[in-house]
C-alpha cells in the first residue's frame, strides 16, 4: 500500500514540475536559514558552555542590605513616633562559611578576617590612609582642647561675675557644664597602626588575580603555613625588613606581642593602597584577637568558587536546603558572573538573534507552505473526490499529500546541506561582528569597559557593567568571545530534518482536513 | 442472484435559500445480470440517486441494501471499495496520469495487481500504446473508456454511470453501451445508467426507470 502511495506521490511530483520546483526552492531557502540558525545556536551554546567551564563562577555570601533596610523601614512604620529603631547587623560565622563550602559544586572557597595591631620594633609607612586617620585624630583632639578651653574661660568669667554680683547683691550666673570630658572614645586608641588581613591563601587576596598585587620577593602562604606573613615592599624598605626576617605585632587588646616570619614581600599598584597591610593566614590573624573576639568570631569576604558557572542554581538550592534560615538571618548568597557575562555577552546576543530568525523562518515556512498546499489541494479537489469514490481512505490521501511534500522537502533539505554551511558561517560571523561593534560603541560612549549590548537591554541595570574583580580567583576580567566555530553536523542535520518534516505536517494538515472532511459528492460537486 | 434494493429513499439538500426535497421516497430493486437506465428531466434527482447508490453521499432517510445489508452497515468507504463504482459524466480522470496509471490507482485500492491494468483497458478497447498516454492526450471517447475501465478494474458487483455517453458520437456511444451491456450480461453485474438520452434508454436490453417528482417509476 505504501509503495503504491509513494508511486502516486512520485507521479504527482514529477508530472507537475513547476509546482515542484517552486516548493523545492522555498524549502531549500527555508532549510538553509533553518540549518544556519540551528548551527549558530548550537555553536553559541557550546561556546557558552565552554565559557561556563572556563570561568566557573563565584558565589559570595554577604549581608542582605536590602532586606535589613526593608526590615528597618517596616519597624519605623509600625513603631510609634520617636521610638528608637534598633536592629542587629547580621554577621557571618566561620562555621557557616565552612559549612557552605562543604559541597560537590565547590572547587575552592575563601574568607577573611580583618583586624589591626600595633607595630613592634618597626615603624609604619606614611600612607594616605593613616594620614587621614591622624588628621581625624588631630582634629578630634583640637576640637576637644578648644571646647575645654572655652569651658575654662566660661567658668572663669562666671566666677568673676558671681563674685562681683554677690558684692552688689545680684543673682548668680547659672552654672553650665559643657561635659566635654565625657566618655568619647579616642578613635586612635582602639585601632592599631597596622592592618592585618587573615585569609586562607594569599592567592585569594583581592588584587592577586588581576595582578594589581604581586609577590615581589619570597612566596605567599596557604592554610597550613605557620606564622608566615607577607608584607608590602614599602614597609619592608622603610624598615629594612626582608624575607626570612621577623615581624612583631602587638595586639590592641592587651599589647601581647606576636612574632611572624616574613615569607614574602608584595608590591601593590593600586592607588591609595594601605602599605601597612600585613597578610597572613586565618590562624595567624586569630593570634591577634582576644578571647572575647575569638568567641564571637565573624568572617568577611566569603567567596565560593563553583566548578562551573552553570552549577550556580544547584549550589544555591543545596545551600538553601542546608541552611534554610539563611535569608531570615539577613544573609544572602549571590553570584558574580560579570566575567561570564563579559565573555558571552556578544555571542549570547548572536544566539538570541539566531533563535529569533529560526522561529521567524519556521513560522514563515509554515504559513507559505500552508498557502501553497492549500492552493494545490484546491486545484486537486476533484482528484481527492475521485480517490475517495474509488474507495480510498482519507488517511491514504493525507499520506499521499504528505509523501509528496516529503519528496520535495527531502530534495530541498539535502540540497541545502551543501550551501547552509557557507551561509551559517557568514551569518554567524556577521552577527557576531555586529554585536562586538555594538558593544564597543557602548564602551566608547560610556567611557567604561562595559560590554553591555545595545538594543536588548540584556545587561541593563548592571550599572556601568565594568568588568571588575569580585574577590579574586574565578572572576578575573575576561575578553569577550570574538569567534564562534559554526559547524553543521549530525545534530544540526537531524534537527533540520525533524523540524522540516514537522513544518510540512503542520502545513498540510489544515488545508487537507478542510477538504477531506466532506463527502466525495460534495467535493466533486463543489469542483464543478 | 445479487440484489440492490432501495426503500423509501428521501434526500434533501439546501440550495442556499431553501431546502430542496430532491428524492421523495424512491423505491426500486436492481438485480445482477441486468442493465438499467434511469431517465428523467434535469434536476429530477437522477444524479443524486446515483450518488447515493455509489455511496458518495450519506443516506439521509430510507435505505439502500445490497443483498440485505445496508450501506450504513457495510460502511460507506468499504461500500465504495468493494461493492460499487461509478463512471462520472465528466470522466474525472486524474490528468497528470496516463490511462494505465488511472486504472492502476483503482487496482491499488482494491488490492489487485497493477499488471491487470492492461487487460482491463483492453477489455474496453484501449490499446497498450493508448494506455501509456496521458489522459489529456486521449479523445473524449477514449477518456470515457478509461473511466469505465477504472470503474470496473476493482470488479465491484455494482457499476453506475452518470450520462456515460453524453459527449460521444454515435459510433462510440454504441460501443460504450455495448461495454456496459457486456458487464451486465457476461460479468453478471448490476449496471445502472443515468441518462437523458432516449437512445440509451431505448437500448434493447435496458430496463428503464423514470424519475419524476422525486420518485422512481417503471
Amino acid at each position: 500500500m505504501f509503495k503504491n502511495m509513494l508511486k502516486r506521490s512520485w507521479l504527482s511530483t514529477i508530472r507537475k514540475p513547476s509546482r515542484t520546483i517552486i516548493l523545492i526552492l522555498i524549502l531549500f531557502v527555508m532549510a538553509n536559514m533553518l540549518l544556519a540558525t540551528i548551527a549558530i545556536k548550537n555553536s553559541v551554546n557550546s561556546s557558552m558552555q565552554y565559557a561556563k567551564d572556563k570561568i566557573g563562577g563565584v558565589v559570595y555570601l554577604s549581608t542582605d542590605i536590602d532586606k535589613i533596610r526593608a526590615q528597618a523601614e517596616a519597624q519605623i512604620e509600625e513603631g510609634s513616633e520617636g521610638e528608637p529603631v534598633s536592629f542587629t547587623m547580621p554577621t557571618i560565622s566561620e562555621e557557616l562559611a565552612k559549612g557552605l563550602a562543604d559541597s560537590t559544586y565547590i572547587k575552592d572557597y575563601t574568607y577573611s578576617l580583618s583586624t589591626t595591631a600595633n607595630a613592634s620594633g618597626f615603624t609604619v609607612v606614611e600612607t594616605s590612609e593613616n594620614q587621614r586617620e591622624r588628621q581625624f585624630a588631630d582634629a578630634f583632639k583640637n576640637a576637644r582642647d578648644q571646647m575645654n578651653s572655652a569651658e575654662e574661660e566660661y567658668n572663669t568669667a562666671r566666677d568673676s561675675f558671681n563674685r562681683s554680683n554677690a558684692n552688689s547683691g545680684g543673682g548668680g550666673m547659672p552654672s553650665f557644664n559643657f561635659n566635654l570630658n565625657m566618655d568619647i572614645g579616642d578613635p586612635t586608641l582602639t585601632r592599631g597602626d597596622t592592618t592585618v588581613q587573615g585569609i586562607n591563601s594569599f592567592d585569594f587576596v583581592s588584587g592577586v588575580e588581576d595582578g594589581s598585587i604581586t609577590i615581589f620577593d619570597g612566596t605567599g602562604f596557604n592554610e597550613t603555613t605557620e606564622n608566615g606573613a607577607v608584607i608590602s615592599k614599602e614597609l619592608a624598605d622603610a624598615n629594612s625588613l626582608s624575607v626570612g626576617g621577623e615581624l612583631k605585632l602587638k595586639t590592641t587588646a592587651d599589647e601581647t606581642e606576636q612574632t611572624y616570619t616574613i615569607i614574602g614581600i608584595y608590591q601593590a599598584t593600586t592607588e591609595n593602597f594601605n602599605y601597612n597591610t600585613v597578610y597572613t593566614n586565618i590562624t595567624g590573624a586569630k593570634k591577634l584577637l582576644s578571647a572575647e573576639q575569638l568567641a564571637d568570631l565573624n568572617v568577611e569576604n566569603v567567596h565560593y568558587y563553583l566548578n562551573s558557572a552553570g552549577e550556580k542554581a544547584a549550589f544555591l538550592a543545596e545551600a538553601a536546603g542546608k541552611y534554610p534560615t539563611l535569608s531570615d538571618d539577613g544573609l544572602k548568597l549571590d553570584i558574580d558572573d560579570s566575567s561570564y557575562q563579559t565573555m558571552v555577552g556578544p555571542i549570547e546576543n548572536v544566539g538570541s538573534f539566531a533563535n529569533t530568525i529560526m522561529w521567524v523562518v519556521m513560522v514563515a515556512a509554515v504559513v507559505i507552505i500552508t498557502l501553497i498546499v492549500a492552493i494545490n489541494i484546491k486545484d486537486r479537489r476533484y482528484e481527492m473526490g475521485v480517490l475517495l469514490s474509488l474507495g480510498a481512505r482519507r488517511t491514504n490521501i493525507l499520506g499521499q499529500i504528505f509523501l509528496e511534500l516529503v519528496i520535495v522537502g527531502t530534495i530541498g533539505f539535502f540540497t541545502s546541506l551543501g550551501t547552509s554551511q557557507i551561509l551559517a558561517e557568514k551569518m554567524g560571523d556577521d552577527l557576531l561582528q555586529q554585536q562586538i561593534a555594538s558593544s564597543q560603541e557602548t564602551t566608547n560612549a560610556s567611557g567604561t569597559t562595559t560590554l553591555a549590548p545595545t538594543g536588548r537591554g540584556m545587561n541593563a541595570g548592571r550599572g556601568t557593567g565594568t568588568v571588575m574583580m569580585m574577590g579574586g580567583q574565578g572572576s578575573a576580567a575576561q575578553e569577550p568571545i570574538e569567534e564562534i566555530d559554526v559547524r553543521a553536523g549530525t545534530t544540526e542535520y537531524t534537527t533540520l530534518f525533524g523540524a522540516g518534516y514537522l513544518i510540512l505536517i503542520i502545513a498540510m494538515v489544515l488545508p487537507s482536513i478542510n477538504i477531506l472532511r466532506y463527502q466525495p459528492k460534495t467535493i466533486l460537486t463543489s469542483k464543478e | 442472484m445479487n440484489k440492490l434494493i432501495i426503500k423509501n429513499l428521501k434526500h434533501t439538500y439546501s440550495d442556499g435559500q431553501a431546502d430542496v426535497h430532491v428524492l421523495k421516497g424512491v423505491n426500486a430493486t436492481f438485480e445482477s445480470g441486468k442493465m438499467y437506465a434511469i431517465v428523467g428531466e434535469s434536476g429530477s434527482g437522477k444524479t443524486t440517486l446515483l450518488s447515493l447508490i455509489a455511496a458518495l453521499d450519506n443516506v439521509q432517510s430510507g435505505d439502500i441494501k445490497y443483498n440485505d445489508q445496508s450501506i450504513k452497515e457495510i460502511g460507506e468507504q468499504k461500500f465504495r471499495l468493494k461493492y460499487s463504482n461509478i463512471v462520472f459524466q465528466s470522466f474525472n480522470l486524474i490528468k497528470y496520469m496516463t490511462a494505465r496509471e488511472n486504472v492502476e490507482v483503482a487496482l491499488d485500492f482494491a488490492g489487485k495487481p497493477r499488471t491487470e491494468a492492461e487487460q482491463v483497458l483492453k477489455s474496453v478497447g484501449i490499446s497498450k500504446e493508448e494506455g501509456g498516454r496521458l489522459v489529456q492526450k486521449l479523445s473524449g471517447g477514449q477518456q470515457q473508456r478509461v473511466a469505465i475501465a477504472r470503474a470496473i478494474a476493482s470488479d465491484t458487483p455494482i457499476v453506475v454511470a452518470d450520462e456515460p455517453t453524453g459527449n460521444l458520437d454515435e459510433d462510440t456511444e454504441a460501443k460504450i453501451l455495448g461495454i456496459f451491456h457486456d458487464l451486465a450480461t457476461k460479468k453478471k453485474k448490476i449496471v445502472i445508467l443515468v441518462t437523458h438520452s432516449k437512445k440509451v434508454a431505448g437500448h434493447a436490453h435496458a430496463i428503464v426507470y423514470k424519475m419524476r417528482g422525486g420518485v422512481l417509476a417503471k
